[in-house]
Formats: structure tokens, C-alpha cells, sequence
């Protein structure tokens, strides 16, 4: 899923909308624009990867509402708001609802590029670490009722010695259990478990 | 007579007092009569004085009394025989008669007189009443000037402690921007003998000033003015009632137009914004695709055509909105342009008067009459006047005044002139300030001017503007006269 990225543009004005076609096409970047809102949110998907050029002055849909429409189905592109007539209370509003940032009309070359860069590089990196998540997450589900027992009981700091008093059952065992845990989530060493079951959001009952 | 004594005598004294009087100036006059051997008839002729005198001022029976007395008193002393009466000489008869008949006579007539005197005081007292309680403030003045009458609610607003006001023409404590005008009317009215009405602000016994409305009239023929009567209206409450009225229609409107206008402007902004913006993107685009190695000229053809497609789109926006603004509604006419101004100066003369401004306006006797939009040449002659008044607001060292006039000018035009000694243009330059959009006001649209040059412009005329003699600014425009206009 991480191919290159694609720059998604909406705007309602046509001849602003072409030109950031064009000109996004001349820097390199594959483009995808819309002249709606709606037209947008229907193709909407949460595998999009690359930003979004998004008008804050639409025609029916407020721009800003785009945005927590899009949060709200789980689309994490980041936005760059551009508009005609950027006000402050308005650009704080949007960048307070999580506006990666919010350039007026007419942009700057540079500006606006570097705007695109950032944004997309942010959206990599969250890409990235959704993908780790995932894979976390898989291997988790790998791990059996024990082993998982066994899991939460070595990332909170037990010995194995502790675990099996706790559990009932022989040090060895323990041992066994423990390295297969290792082996399953690919954790080369014990902080390294503690990350992924951080990650996880597991918290296991303390040493005793 | 018998008021200074009834303040010890009791009642039954009081009452005796006039036959007392009458003995007593009979005996005293018998006496010297007596003494002085006067002759019967002029004794009887000093008796009668004494009667007439004692009854002007007594009653009936104690005027009576006194005759009788007086009767006895001749016929005793001054007829023969002496020192006893006797009915023997004409005199004797005629005497009494003629002695009774002069009291009661007399004591009649007085009494009339008492009565209608008393008529007259209480008239009068009640028409005191009534100039007192009548809600207005009221004089009246000989020809001279001095007053001869002011009423209570008069001299309770000027005030007890002040000096008499013998004068109201000097002493009135008339507001000083106001004193000279008050008194050119008064004397153009005095000398033609004729009423006048004016309104004036006058200071009150609490140093405030009250705004009255003064109706003066005079009494008599225009040579020969016997009296000035004069009604004084305390209307201050009143015209700021109205005058706050006035202000909150006018800030409306302001509001309404303002918004308006706000809203144009950023509608206009927004339309010509959107295609620029466009253009600044494909120029950006057009020079990456020249960048390029090779450069791709089929992409840069196509970007720069986009690009004077978006150039074409913002002059038909441009186009487009100066069409709406010079959108020719006029309805054009011939019109007396004088009437037209003195209209426009009744709708700002609260505003002028609120904001200490003082306009002159001079408007020759021969003006002809102008063809165009009545309505439109009110407005730009208002919207000159509007800006002279901000210009004015921050001085404060000099006199605020606006000087409107209206005159012939060259071969079938008017000229018209707002001239104002306030702060001027300073930087601003005459080519700018006609641009829309600019503005020397924090608040200003900067349209006022322009849209006042392209409406003079529409009706052939032309407006422009020069450095005002000492201070200020001066605009003037010019009209076509009926006949010369194309």
C-alpha cells in the first residue's frame, strides 16, 4: 500500500483547480482532484496515501467540515486548506481541528511545495507505523492463551521463577513458553517486548 | 386713609375713626374760620372742600355726618345771629342741601372708582397668572429694546442671581456660535418691523444651554412699532429626541451601506482572487515545465494558453462589475440646482450643527436651470459634503467651516464648489484619491469619490479637486445647463 503518493485536490473553481493540476503534475506528483466536496467523500478510502488540497470556501460543504467528516471515517490524509480570503479566526479554527497547514490564494511556488513535502512525509511516517501496528497486532493474535498469560506477567518485570509459582507450574515450562512468545512477536530481546506490548496497549499485573 | 390706624384700633375705634376725622376737620376749620372772621361763603366753600375730601375717602354715614356738622358749623358761626341756629338767611336752606347732595355724590363716585379699581387689580393679578403659568417663556419690550415685562418662568431660567435683565437684545446669554446670527435677525427685524421666528441655544441659570425657539411679534404698524411681544420655547428635549433619532437613522443607514458595500467589495475580491490565483499557479507550473530537462514545451504551451484564458476571465470579471456600478438608471431631467442643494443642506444640518460645523453657501441669483439625475447630483454633492465634515472633525484650532457654491460657468454650464478649512489631502495626490478603493479614512470604502466622478462623468461633467485657499480642500464639478447637455 505504500506506493508514491498522490496529491488529492478539491476545489469548485475550475481554472484553480487545473492550474494545481498542472502545476503539481509539472513537480512531479500524481494528481487526483475533485470539484466537489461530495465528489471527494464518496471516493474517499482509508488506504489514500498523499495529502489533501482542500478550498475552505466550497459551494454547500464547508471545508472545515470536510475535514471532521473525513476523521470521522477514518481518512488520516493531511489537509492543506488554501482559500481566497484567509481570516485568522478561520485559520486557527482549522488548524485547531488538526489543519496540516493553511496557505491564501495565490501561493507561492515554494510555499506550497513544501507544504505538500511536509505533509506527506507526515503522512509516510503515520503510514508506517499504522503498518508496524498491524503486524503487531497479527502476531499477537498468534500467541496462545498461555503464552499471552506468560507474556503480560515478563513484560511487567516477573521472573520466570515468580511466573511459575504464579501460574502453578514449573520453571522450565515457563521457559519454554517464553521463548516462544519471543519467537512469535519477533522480539529480539526483552525491551524490545516491552515496546511491542506497550504498542499493544498491554499492561500486565505488576512484580509482586 | 384708616389703614395705618387699624393696625392698634379695635373694631368699634375703627369704625369711628372717619366721624372722628370729619369732627375733627370741621371743628378745626370752624375754628380758623372763626378766628380769622372769614366770610359765611367762603367758609361755606371751605366746608364744602372738607366734605368732598371726607367723602372720597369714608364712607357714606360719616360723609353725612360731616355735612351736618359742617351745616351747623356755618349757620352757627359764620351767619347772623351768631352762635345759634336759625333758618333766617338763603344761605341756611341751601347749605345743607347742597352739603348732603356733594357727600353722597361724591362718596358714590369714589365708590365706583374703588370698585373698578379693584376690577382692575384682580385682572391684572390674574393675568400675571397667567403669563406666569403659561409653559413658555414671555417678554414684552419697547422699541428700544428694553424690556418692560418677563415673566416668572423667564426670570427663573435666566435666573434670580443674575443681573435684571433690562435688555434681552445685549444680555440674553445667547451660545456664542450663535450670538451674531441671533442679533443680525433681530435688527433686519426691527428694522422692517416684522415678526420673526428663530432658534437659538441660551444659557440657563444652571449654566446649561437649553435650545429655545423664539417667536418675536410686534404691536403696531411697521414705522410706527409700539411694543415687541416675544414667546420663548424651551424645545431642547425635544430636539434631541430628534436629533438622537436623526442619528440612529443615519448610523443605520451608514451600517446598511457599509455592509453592503463590505460585502461587494469582498464578493469582488473573492471573483478576481480566484482566476489570479490560477494564473500565479500555471506561471509557477509553466516555468517548472520549461525546467525540465528536456524542457516539455507541449506542457508549457498548454499552461501559458490556460494562463491568458484566466488573464481574459479577470477583465470580464472587471468588466463586468464596472458595468454594474455606472448601470445607467438615470433619470435625467432639468432641474433647478439651486432647490437640489438646499434640499441636500436640510438632510445634513443636524449633523453640521452636532459637529460644530458652519457652512456658508452662496448661490448665484442666475444660475440656470442643470439637466441630469436630480437624485445623483444630491448624492455627490452630499457625499463632498459628507468628507469636508470628516476632514473638519479633527480641527480644533480654527473655526469649522464649509463653503457651498453654486454659479454659472463658461458656455452652458454650473459650476459647484464644497470648499472645507480642514486638514486637507496632505500626501494623498488628486490622481489617487478619485481610484476605488482608496481610502484616506480608517473606515472608508474609498468608492465615495470614485463613484461621484463617474456619475458627473455620466452627465458630462467633470469633478476634480485643488488644494484649498489657506487650509482644506476644495472639489468642484461642473453640470451641463438644459440645452447644452448632448
Amino acid at each position: 500500500m505504500m506506493d508514491s503518493p498522490i496529491v488529492y485536490v478539491v476545489e469548485d473553481d475550475v481554472s484553480v483547480r487545473q492550474s494545481l493540476e498542472n502545476w503539481l503534475r509539472a513537480v512531479g506528483y500524481r494528481v487526483v482532484s475533485f470539484a466537489s466536496a461530495e465528489a471527494f467523500l464518496s471516493a474517499a478510502r482509508d488506504e489514500m496515501f498523499g495529502c489533501l488540497v482542500l478550498d475552505v470556501r466550497l459551494p454547500g460543504v464547508d471545508g472545515l467540515d470536510v475535514q471532521s467528516r473525513l476523521t470521522a471515517a477514518g481518512v488520516d490524509l493531511p489537509i492543506i486548506f488554501i482559500t481566497g480570503h484567509g481570516d485568522i479566526p478561520m485559520s486557527v479554527r482549522a488548524m485547531k481541528a488538526g489543519a496540516f497547514e493553511f496557505l491564501t490564494k495565490p501561493f507561492q511556488d515554494h510555499e506550497l511545495l513544501q507544504a505538500i513535502e511536509q505533509a506527506i512525509a507526515h503522512h509516510r511516517l503515520c503510514c508506517v507505523q499504522r503498518a508496524e501496528l498491524s503486524a503487531l497486532r497479527q502476531r499477537y493474535a498468534t500467541l496462545t492463551a498461555r503464552e499471552r498469560e506468560v507474556m503480560a506477567l515478563v513484560v511487567a518485570g516477573w521472573l520466570n521463577k515468580q511466573i511459575a509459582a504464579e501460574l502453578g507450574t514449573s520453571e522450565i515450562t515457563i521457559k519454554v513458553h517464553r521463548g516462544q512468545v519471543m519467537r512469535k512477536m519477533q522480539a529480539a530481546s526483552l525491551p524490545e517486548l516491552v515496546r511491542a506490548a506497550e504498542r499493544l496497549g498491554l499492561s500486565g499485573p505488576s512484580a509482586a | 386713609m384708616t389703614r395705618k390706624h387699624n393696625v392698634r384700633l379695635g373694631p368699634w375705634l375703627h369704625h369711628l375713626v372717619p366721624y372722628a376725622v370729619g369732627g375733627v376737620s370741621v371743628a378745626a376749620l370752624t375754628a380758623a374760620g372763626f378766628y380769622l372772621k372769614v366770610h359765611s361763603t367762603t367758609a361755606a366753600l371751605l366746608y364744602l372742600i372738607v366734605i368732598v375730601l371726607v367723602a372720597l375717602r369714608t364712607g357714606a354715614a360719616p360723609s353725612a355726618v360731616t355735612a351736618l356738622l359742617a351745616y351747623i358749623g356755618l349757620d352757627s358761626f359764620f351767619t347772623a345771629p351768631l352762635f345759634r341756629p336759625a333758618m333766617n338767611q338763603p344761605l341756611d336752606v341751601v347749605a345743607p342741601i347742597v352739603f348732603l347732595t356733594t357727600a353722597f355724590t361724591i362718596n358714590r363716585l369714589a365708590a365706583k372708582n374703588r370698585q373698578s379699581f379693584q376690577e382692575i387689580q384682580s385682572l391684572q393679578d390674574q393675568l400675571r397668572l397667567v403669563m406666569d403659568t403659561i409653559p413658555g417663556l414671555v417678554w414684552s419690550e419697547s422699541p428700544n429694546g428694553s424690556v418692560e415685562f418677563l415673566n416668572q418662568r423667564w426670570r427663573d431660567f435666566l435666573g434670580a442671581s443674575s443681573a435684571p435683565v433690562t435688555d434681552l437684545r445685549r444680555n440674553l446669554p445667547v451660545h456664542p456660535a450663535e450670538a451674531d446670527a441671533l442679533a443680525e435677525q433681530w435688527q433686519q427685524a426691527r428694522e422692517r418691523g416684522r415678526a420673526f421666528e428663530t432658534e437659538v441655544r441660551v444659557r440657563r441659570a444652571d449654566g446649561v444651554y437649553r435650545r429655545l425657539r423664539l417667536h418675536v411679534v410686534p404691536a403696531g404698524e411697521r414705522e410706527q412699532v409700539s411694543k415687541w411681544y416675544g414667546l420663548g420655547t424651551d424645545i431642547e428635549d425635544w430636539r434631541q429626541a430628534e436629533e438622537t433619532l436623526a442619528r440612529l437613522e443615519s448610523e443605520l443607514a451608514l451600517v446598511a451601506r457599509r455592509t453592503l458595500l463590505g460585502e461587494l467589495a469582498a464578493s469582488i475580491a473573492h471573483e478576481i482572487n480566484q482566476p489570479l490565483s490560477a494564473i500565479v499557479t500555471n506561471g509557477n507550473a509553466c516555468l517548472r515545465w520549461l525546467g525540465a530537462t528536456p524542457p516539455n514545451l507541449p506542457e508549457a504551451r498548454t499552461t501559458v494558453t490556460a494562463i491568458i484564458r484566466d488573464g481574459n476571465r479577470a477583465a470580464e470579471i472587471i468588466a463586468r462589475i464596472r458595468a454594474m456600478l455606472s448601470r445607467t438608471e438615470l433619470k435625467k431631467a432639468s432641474f433647478d440646482l439651486g432647490a437640489a442643494l438646499v434640499e441636500v443642506l436640510s438632510l445634513i444640518r443636524n449633523d453640521l450643527v452636532r459637529k460644530g460645523v458652519t457652512i456658508h453657501t452662496r448661490l448665484a441669483p442666475d444660475i440656470p436651470p442643470v439637466f441630469g439625475d436630480r437624485v445623483q447630483c444630491q448624492q455627490v454633492v452630499l457625499n463632498l459634503l459628507v468628507n469636508a465634515v470628516e476632514a473638519l472633525l479633527p480641527v480644533t484650532e480654527r473655526r469649522r467651516e464649509i463653503r457651498l457654491s453654486a454659479e454659472p460657468y463658461g458656455d452652458g454650464q454650473v459650476l459647484v464648489t464644497v470648499e472645507d478649512n480642514g486638514v486637507g489631502l496632505g500626501e494623498a495626490h488628486e490622481a489617487d484619491i478619485f481610484d476605488a478603493f482608496y481610502t484616506t479614512k480608517p473606515d472608508g470604502m474609498g468608492l465615495g469619490l470614485a463613484i461621484s466622478r463617474s456619475i458627473i462623468e455620466n452627465h458630462g461633467g467633470r469633478l476634480w479637486c485643488v488644494a484649498g485657499d489657506g487650509f482644506g480642500a476644495k472639489f468642484q464639478f461642473t453640470l451641463l445647463t438644459e440645452g447644452h447637455a448632448g
